[in-house]
Parts: structure tokens; C-alpha cells; sequence
């Protein structure tokens, strides 16, 4: 009888926790889930178009947690010809400091200081991923909301609505707001929606394919569909290694020499 | 000749291709376009057909740790503009690239011949003085056939990992490819030969110290160069004039930053001729450039960049009058003609070259416009469109258009007036 109570108080408890959990909470656990400090891997991005047209982009990257408030990554582009050769060096900082970006453009010999986040429309050569998209959204620029917990598929999820705080803010994140399905097993993103600035429905990324990775997880298949165009990408990460990167990889010696 | 330059282009090529047996990892670029010339004053004309291939080899050693590269270039031209029919790159210019580099834990060393590209304004930046150029292209923006590198020896050394000093050592310097044939002058009754040299022999080592950092918020680069000048002096003999090769010194600066959406770059650099009063009227003057270059992202996903370049010549026009053949008249039509090839014709120049871009299609389709402005009626737009058709095979197709009247400057680097072209390119 005893050990009856025991489990249900534990049971009650547990759930009462899973219910209770606070914003922060859910994004803290999230950063412990997937806060791999050290990460690289091969990638191929798929692009296709409503018509089933594919183009492939393949690259190597590089990603590095510095401290608390800045994520370094470097891509080295292998993929279509046009960008061979072609390597992009991301400081991303938590802190209200700008972003530092760089890019190597082999045909002029040149590494050049660079602001991409905007370019294009921001789209990351020709995908549904913006630069944006790459980059870790600085949390105290936005602003966050508990939407209704949701189960899809028999998995149930913690929502969050973040919205930029500023119109600035929002420019600069490139949405009105995006919500995102946490799990509530592993707090994994596996779902997230991105709206326009007419508050509607403009993107929808997946991840398709976790990777266990004890005590991280990693999703190593992402799509994101453009649901206004039918466009969508594909992002399969392979070759994927948790070992220590040195510093130096992050530096533009390296984006050049390579 | 002919044969013995065919003989010789192929014993190049053949010692070129041979390490690329080795190669862990190939490259290679072709294209072939046609240029018409569509000056109205001059009528249509066929500029060129240019059939362009670019292999890339490239391997490294893992026992010594040595990576290498061998890029050569080849051409041929079954159609040419001028007095030529046809024709076919210059021997001497089939090895592009071709370098050995040894990277070390912070220290960097490149034997060979390389491209080298300082400053950070990618249109006439100041700083940018090491190796030759093609002077004569038919678009101002030609990429492929716009270096002549150096053969050098480079050191580098890496003091951190964001800041790098840079010690390089020409030899011989390369001069820069100026137009074919000689170009009269007849306004001084006289012709200017170039020299077709292949090396410039006269003013061997040049050296260049580069100190660069890519910090946090700031980029920063300080160059100077003692070296021999690839864009020729003009030596005024009594019947013809001939280039000379000069030693030059440049000083200067670099730096960028990100503004807000965009980013500031600035290049400034003093280059010292050895025209030191300026009345040597066959001499190039000495320079203060500025080149401030903003790139930024428009409204509607346009790409676009400014370049405003201003430069003055403390010592323009210190010749004095009547000092070639004792004839005032024919004095200021060479020096209007020289200080034209010099680009400085003024003792103060400024203009402004912007560019945009736009992609469309998921970048399959990109639609460019160059537009140089020097505070005149003359202003050039150069509109490029190009597809991707496949990850491997592109077209574009382009026009260069000067607006007023062609220029008259006899010496002009480019004869040619308007055009267009039209170019397919397949990449590997």
C-alpha cells in the first residue's frame, strides 16, 4: 500500500512538473539537450522545387560553443561548382554585439567582412534556410508566450510563441513570430513554424531524423517547406563528430586555406 | 615562329600537365563566348570568339605536409578583333598558378607563382599592387583573364589567430598586359612600341610587408611595397616611345567594419613614384588614393555595393611645356595621352562604380549592373544576366555601354567601344 502511494505521488509529481514547466525552463532544457559544445559533420542540402527539380549543395561544417554568448561555425562549400572553394565564418554572439561574419571568395583571392543575414532576402544560397535560420536566436531580443501543450502523432510537446521584441527586433529576426514544438520526453525542437510579417503561415521546419548522442541529440535530417511557394530543402548532416575543435579552425586563416 | 611557339606552348603544357597525375583533387573551368562590338558610331563588328579552359590540380603531401597547386590556363581565339584574325594565349601565360605551400603552426610559407590580393575595395583598390593585369580587357569586370601573378616566395606568420604579418618577395615582376601592336600617336607624329617581354629584367625583387587583422569588430591591413611597378613609365625617344619599367613605393592602409546592415571598408594608400616634381611627361605621378567601399543589403533582396574613388597627383602636369621636340602643342597632346593611360588626367579624379545584384529562381538566375559614374556625361553600364542550368553549366550574357561620346585618348587602353557578349560555361 505504501509503495502504491509512493508511485502515484511520484506519478502526480512528475506530471504536475511536465505541466508546470516554466518558459525558461523549457528553454534551458532544451540548450542542455542540445548544447553539443563541439560539433562538425558533412552536409548535403536538398532543394526542391514544387516540380520535383533537385539541386544539390554540399559543404563541410564546423560548430564551436564559446563561453555562454557566442557560437562560432564555419562552412567550407564543396558543391555546386559555382561555390566551390567558397567558405563562410560565423561569430554569433548572445550578448547585443553584432554578429561577425566573413566569407572567402576563391576567384578574387579575397576574405571580406560581410553582413548576410539580409542579403537576398536572406535565403542561404538559394535554400529555405535563411541565415538567419543558422544562426541561434538571441533570447533576450525576443519575446516568449506558452501556447496550449499539443500531441502529434502521439508525442506530446511544450509550445512556445517567440516574437521579436522590437519591430527592429523583428526585422531582424526576419519573422513576425515562430512557434516552436519542444518534446516533452527530450525537449528536442521537432517542429517549428515561421510567419510572415502578414501573420501567415510562411515555413515549416522538421526534423525528420534524431541522433541519440548521449546526453545530447542531435537532429541529423532537418527539412524546412516553404508553405507558401511548395519549395522545399533537405538537410542531411553526416560524418557527424562531437570532438573537441580546436580554436584555430575558426579563424580566417583557416576559412582561406581550405 | 608560329611553330616554335606551338612547339614551345605544348613542352608547357606538357610539363605543366605532368604532376597532375598526382592530384587529389581537380577543377576545371571552359567557356566559350562571342563579343560584337555595337558602337553606333563604328557600326557592328565581331570583337572576339574566345574558347577558355581553366584546369585546377591540387594534392598534398602528407610526409612532408606540403600542399600544392598547378592551375594552367589556355585559350584560343578563332575570331579576334584588330589585326589579327585569330590567335591564342601567350606561352608564357599557360602557368596561372602554380605554388608550393607549407603550413606550419604559425607560420605559413608559399613558393611559387600566386595570386596575391591586398586591401579590401575589390575595384581599384590602391593596395592591390602586387602582380600584372590584363589592361586591355573588353569588360571591366573580366574575371577570368584579369591577373598576371607573380612568382614569389612568401613568408607568414601568425602571431594569433587573428592577426598575421606577411613578407613577400618577387623576383622578377610580371609586366602587365597592355594592347597588342603599336598605337600611334598622331598628334606628337610618333608610335608607342610595347615590349613583349615576358619578365620585366631591368628592376629585379620586389618586396612587400603586409600586416592584416580580422578582429571583432574590425578588419584592419597596412602595406608597404617597394617594388617594380607592372603598368609601364613611357621612356620619349625621338621616333618612338617604348615602356620602362619603375620602381614604386606604396604606403597604406586598410580597414573594415560592419554599419549597421552593411559594411564599411576603406582603402587608402600614398604610392611614390620616382616622377618626384612631376616633369617627367613619360612618367606615371605619384598618388593619393581613397577607395571607400560600402556593401549593402537593399529592400527587395538586392545585393548592392559603392565605391567612391578619389585620387590626386600632387605633381600632375610639373612637365614643362614644349619639352618634347620643342613643340607646345605636341607636349600637351603626349601628356593628355600618358596621364590618360595613367589614369590620371586631372590633378584631382573622383568617381563612383555601384554595383547590384538580384537572384531569382533560387539563385539559378542572377541579374547584376555595374554602373561607373565619374562625375560626367561619360558613365558606363554594364548589365549582366546569367542561368544556371545545371550545378555544371551556365549562360550569361552581357553588355558594356559607354554613354556620350566614345573617348578620343588615343593611348586608351581599350580601343573597343561598346559591346556585348554572349558566354556558356561549364564548371567542374
Amino acid at each position: 500500500m505504501r509503495k502504491l502511494v509512493t508511485v502515484v505521488f511520484l506519478f502526480v509529481w512528475t506530471g504536475s512538473l511536465l505541466y508546470g514547466q516554466s518558459i525558461e525552463t523549457i528553454l534551458q532544457r532544451f540548450e542542455e539537450t542540445t548544447k553539443i559544445p563541439s560539433l562538425q559533420g558533412s552536409f548535403v542540402a536538398q532543394l526542391i522545387s514544387p516540380s520535383g527539380d533537385v539541386r544539390e549543395i554540399r559543404a563541410r561544417a564546423y560548430q564551436k560553443f564559446v563561453g555562454t554568448a557566442q557560437t562560432n561555425r564555419l562552412f567550407l562549400f564543396d558543391h555546386p561548382p559555382t561555390v566551390r572553394g567558397t567558405g563562410l565564418l560565423l561569430h554569433a554572439f548572445y550578448d547585443g554585439r553584432p554578429n561577425n561574419m566573413w566569407i572567402y571568395l576563391p576567384a578574387i583571392r579575397r576574405t571580406r567582412r560581410i553582413a548576410l543575414e539580409s542579403s537576398g532576402g536572406g535565403y542561404f544560397m538559394g535554400s529555405d534556410f535563411t541565415y538567419r535560420d543558422l544562426i541561434d536566436n538571441d533570447n533576450s531580443q525576443l519575446d516568449f508566450e506558452r501556447l496550449p501543450d499539443r500531441e502529434i502523432d502521439g508525442v506530446e510537446y511544450f509550445v512556445l510563441r517567440a516574437r521579436g521584441r522590437t519591430a527592429q527586433d523583428r526585422q531582424e529576426h526576419g519573422y513576425s513570430f515562430i512557434v516552436t514544438f519542444y518534446r516533452k520526453d527530450n525537449y528536442v525542437i521537432q517542429r517549428r513554424e515561421f510567419y510572415d510579417f502578414n501573420d501567415e503561415l510562411l515555413k515549416v521546419l522538421r526534423a525528420e531524423e534524431l541522433e541519440d548522442m548521449h546526453p545530447y541529440y542531435y537532429p541529423t535530417v532537418l527539412s524546412m517547406e516553404n508553405v507558401q511557394t511548395g519549395h522545399r530543402s533537405v538537410l542531411r548532416v553526416t560524418d557527424i563528430s562531437t570532438e573537441d575543435i580546436p580554436d584555430r579552425v575558426f579563424t580566417t586563416r583557416y576559412l582561406q586555406s581550405n | 615562329m608560329t611553330m616554335l611557339r606551338t612547339q614551345f606552348a605544348i613542352v608547357v603544357l606538357v610539363l605543366l600537365l605532368s604532376p597532375a597525375l598526382f592530384a587529389q583533387d581537380f577543377r576545371f573551368v571552359s567557356y566559350l563566348d562571342y563579343y560584337g562590338g555595337i558602337e553606333p558610331s563604328e557600326g557592328y563588328q565581331n570583337l572576339r570568339s574566345r574558347l577558355y579552359m581553366a584546369p585546377e590540380f591540387s594534392g598534398y603531401n602528407a610526409n612532408l605536409g606540403v600542399e600544392w597547386l598547378l592551375a594552367p590556363r589556355l585559350w584560343v581565339e578563332p575570331m579576334s578583333a584588330g589585326e589579327v584574325s585569330s590567335r591564342s594565349i601567350d606561352p608564357w601565360d599557360i602557368l596561372f598558378e602554380g605554388y608550393i605551400f607549407l603550413p606550419l603552426d604559425n607560420l605559413e610559407i608559399t613558393l611559387g607563382q600566386k595570386v596575391v590580393a591586398y586591401g579590401f575595395a575589390d575595384v581599384m583598390g590602391p593596395l592591390n599592387v602586387v602582380g600584372g593585369a590584363n589592361r586591355a580587357p573588353l569588360s571591366l569586370d573580366e574575371y577570368f583573364d584579369s591577373r598576371r601573378p607573380d612568382a614569389l616566395v612568401q613568408l607568414t606568420v601568425y602571431p594569433s589567430f587573428v592577426d598575421s604579418i606577411e613578407l613577400t618577395w618577387v623576383p622578377l615582376s610580371r609586366p602587365d598586359r597592355e594592347r597588342e601592336g603599336p598605337v600611334a600617336l598622331p598628334g606628337a607624329a610618333t608610335q608607342v612600341l610595347w615590349s613583349d617581354d615576358p619578365y620585366i629584367l631591368d628592376n629585379p625583387h620586389s618586396f612587400f610587408l603586409n600586416y592584416s587583422r580580422f578582429g571583432d569588430r574590425l578588419d584592419l591591413q597596412l602595406l608597404y611595397g617597394w617594388y617594380t611597378d607592372a603598368t609601364p613609365d613611357f621612356t620619349i625617344g625621338e621616333n618612338e616611345i617604348t615602356p620602362e619599367y619603375n620602381r614604386r613605393q606604396t604606403l597604406g592602409g586598410a580597414w573594415a567594419a560592419r554599419v549597421g546592415n552593411g559594411t564599411l571598408s576603406q582603402d587608402i594608400a600614398f604610392t611614390l613614384t620616382g616622377d618626384l616634381d612631376g616633369s617627367d611627361i613619360g612618367g606615371k605621378n605619384s598618388a593619393l588614393t581613397v577607395n571607400t567601399q560600402l556593401l549593402v543589403n537593399l529592400p527587395g533582396g538586392i545585393l548592392s555595393q559603392y565605391s567612391l574613388v578619389y585620387s590626386w597627383f600632387p605633381n600632375h602636369g610639373g612637365h614643362p611645356s614644349g619639352s618634347f621636340q620643342d613643340d607646345p602643342e605636341a607636349t600637351a597632346y603626349l601628356a593628355e595621352e600618358i596621364q590618360g593611360f595613367h589614369l590620371q588626367p586631372l590633378e584631382h579624379i573622383a568617381f563612383v562604380v555601384a554595383h547590384f545584384e538580384r537572384t531569382f529562381l533560387r539563385e539559378k538566375l542572377k541579374a547584376e549592373l555595374n554602373v561607373g559614374f565619374f562625375f560626367s556625361p561619360e558613365v558606363y553600364l554594364a548589365p549582366r544576366l546569367s542561368y544556371s542550368v545545371s550545378d555544371n553549366l551556365m549562360i550569361s550574357a552581357g553588355a558594356d555601354i559607354n554613354l556620350g561620346d566614345p573617348p578620343q585618348e588615343d593611348l586608351r587602353r581599350n580601343p573597343w567601344n561598346d559591346n556585348f557578349y554572349v558566354r556558356t560555361i561549364f564548371r567542374y
